[in-house]
């Protein structure tokens, strides 16, 4: 089993700002592995979702030391390449499932647009079976409707169909239930789950929904101003968070197991620090060295579920400092 | 104790082309005074339909509201903005509330010009006041919407409902726009709020983990019913409504269960039935009788309603 997604020391730097967007970024994503990136708005988890597709355009600068999916060279590929590697290896979700259509055009044409002429009659049959498995009624008729026939829930489940067309290895999810119910989410999330054990699919989740995230990801990054603070397996890392930010950041989220009416956790401050780790301005427990000094992302004891990294200088002692509430 | 606001058998439809969609369907709910109701439901459920006749933005077809003892229908017609000091909106999209060309202190000010309340000087120290009440400073007060952040703006959406002391907020997903930690601060906004100034909250989320929060009562709602009404632990703790049911299983709130119990999928709106109960046709416990039973909202325990032909039976 090799890697379907391989990023090494990716780095995104959007045209006149200071900081790079996504700084040194290294992950991979096994086949049949999904893996989520959580953190607040801002910390760089879409822009490297976009960065890795290659969809970030000329705004910004990307450089990597690897970025190969399915064995194809990421990076220095051509224009034509990149579109022909989107189509065959990945699907892509986004987030907002009323922007992302074109709302002059059919549905059934949109997503058959990017395959070859003859293959468009046997891509729709396809399209209409994914429609119907993925829980839209009468899908023969719905593939000739316009986005406004349809409702938010109902496109956001046709952009999932139809990023299924042509197998892909990998499907990009960038927020794919915040626009939903929690049923239909509920059931989503398990559809998703097949896909994965039946094709052999890879996912690659964006979210800030640590519950969805726990349901369905079985690696979790969770990303800082740009940087990884902490990586594993998503169980451990929600049990027995490390860094301080993803200690208070599961702190910061009602649940139904605490006590209701007492304030939430919330940061004292905002802004990122210029020099040494980003979180120092907002952590509990910074000390002199966390101003000066960038913390590496290094190996935290494993616990048997999978090697587990933390960018913090008082990793060892953070659990015992700082209660996470729920 | 007398209700602050109290609804009484409210129906409401609209006539759409697909045929009449029945948004509220004899609706009773009360609020007291200081009280947070969280009222939760999925989407085209009517939680926004009760908010915005509630607020007066809506007509209705039949029923009754009193607010603090008054018809609503009376105080719209003769004391309108005596009405509209007390119960104030907060929505879903800080920066769609405000006027984006005008500053955050004259956004501040208006309600009190729009009231007649105080001159020049005590509306600008009022709106200073407010400012430093929601945790933001006086810097602020010269800023334009696009300068702010969207918690920010969401506190300035809060001072400005706060602004005419009113005794109720309509607060429709206020918090779902905003980001985890963002969301954390202004639902800890909220609480202070209401705990300092006694204000009254109705609480519409599709979030169950925010409104479990943040809520002493919960109603439930389904295709303009409610479903359920108990207090926040009770109804975590023994739902009885079959949809209540599926809703917290469906929740991530209950991870043990990942069994689905409902096969929402497979479901369309156009399917939920005028007559009987709207929740018959994706109930597991439907008989005969829900097809038909004229649905009522009955008190089955103190302060414990239920919509359901069966709710005896599937208490026991």
């Amino acid at each position: 089993m090799g890697a379907v997604l391989s990023v090494d020391s990716l780095r995104v730097h959007y045209h006149g700002t200071e900081r790079p967007a996504v700084s040194d970024i290294s992950f991979d994503i096994q086949e049949s592995e999904s893996l989520a990136i959580v953190g607040e708005s801002g910390s760089g988890k879409t822009t490297t979702a976009m960065a890795l597709l290659r969809l970030l355009g000329p705004v910004a600068d990307i450089s990597a030391k690897r970025l190969v999916l399915a064995g194809q060279d990421f990076l220095n590929a051509t224009p034509g390449e990149l579109r022909s590697f989107r189509r065959d290896l990945i699907g892509t979700v986004f987030q907002d499932p009323t922007a992302n259509w074109n709302h002059a055009r059919r549905i059934g044409d949109q997503v058959v647009q990017p395959f070859a002429r003859d293959e468009h009659e046997k891509r729709r049959v396809e399209f209409i079976d994914y429609m119907e498995r993925v829980g839209i009624d009468r899908a023969s008729v719905r593939i000739d409707q316009y986005p406004h026939n349809l409702s938010g829930g109902m496109l956001q489940r046709a952009m999932i169909a139809g990023a299924l067309l042509g197998s892909p290895r990998l499907l990009v999810a960038d927020e794919p239930t915040s626009a939903l119910d929690v049923t239909v989410q509920a059931d989503l999330i398990s559809l998703l789950k097949d896909l994965i054990r039946e094709h052999q699919l890879s996912l690659l989740l964006i979210s800030h929904n640590l519950a969805v995230v726990s349901q369905i990801a079985t690696r979790l990054i969770v990303m800082y101003s740009g940087s990884v603070v902490e990586a594993g397996p998503t169980k451990d890392i929600l049990e027995n968070p490390r860094h301080p930010y993803t200690i208070n950041l599961i702190s910061s989220i009602p649940s139904v197991k605490r006590a209701r009416k007492v304030p939430l956790y919330t940061t004292r401050s905002q802004g990122t620090s210029a020099t040494g780790c980003a979180y120092a301005s907002r952590c509990p427990i910074a000390i002199d060295t966390c101003k000066s000094l960038v913390p590496a992302l290094s190996p935290n004891p494993n616990s048997g579920l999978g090697p587990r990294m933390v960018a913090c200088h008082r990793h060892d002692e953070s659990s015992n400092l700082i209660q996470v509430q729920r | 104790m007398s209700a602050l606001l109290e609804i009484k058998n409210l129906n409401k439809s609209f006539s759409l082309k697909i045929g009449e969609v029945k948004a509220c369907r004899n609706v009773n709910l009360q609020i007291h005074a200081g009280e947070v109701v969280g009222l939760v439901g999925e989407s085209g459920s009517g939680k926004s339909t009760v908010a915005n006749i509630i607020l007066g933005l809506e007509s209705i077809d039949s029923g009754t509201i009193e607010f603090d003892g008054r018809d609503l229908n009376e105080l719209l017609i003769h004391d309108q903005r005596a009405f509209r000091r007390q119960v104030q909106p907060v929505f879903q999209q800080p920066l769609l509330a405000l006027n984006s060309r005008r500053t955050i202190g004259w956004s501040l000010q208006e309600p009190l010009i729009v009231h007649g309340i105080g001159d020049k000087h005590s509306r600008k120290e009022r709106a200073l006041e407010l400012l430093d009440q929601v945790g933001l400073s006086k810097e602020h007060f010269d800023r334009l919407p696009r300068q702010m952040s969207g918690g920010q703006l969401q506190r300035v959406n809060i001072a400005r409902a706060l602004a005419v002391n009113p005794k109720l907020l309509i607060c429709d997903e206020a918090v779902s726009a905003l980001d985890v930690s963002v969301q954390a601060q202004i639902i800890n906004l909220f609480l202070e709020v209401q705990q300092k100034l006694g204000v009254a909250l109705l609480f519409i989320s599709h979030d169950l983990e925010v409104v479990r929060h943040i809520s002493d009562r919960i109603a439930v709602m389904y295709a303009g019913t409610i479903c359920e009404v108990a207090a926040t632990d009770e109804i975590f703790a023994s739902p009885i409504h079959p949809y209540t049911r599926a809703l917290l299983a469906a929740s991530s709130l209950d991870q043990s269960n990942q069994s689905r119990a409902l096969d929402l999928t497979k479901f369309r709106k156009e399917e939920i039935p005028n007559h009987g109960c709207p929740f018959a046709p994706r109930c597991s416990f439907a008989r005969e009788l829900c097809n038909e039973a004229i649905l009522i909202q009955e008190t089955i325990a103190t302060g414990r309603e239920i919509s359901c032909a069966r709710a005896h039976e599937i208490r026991e």
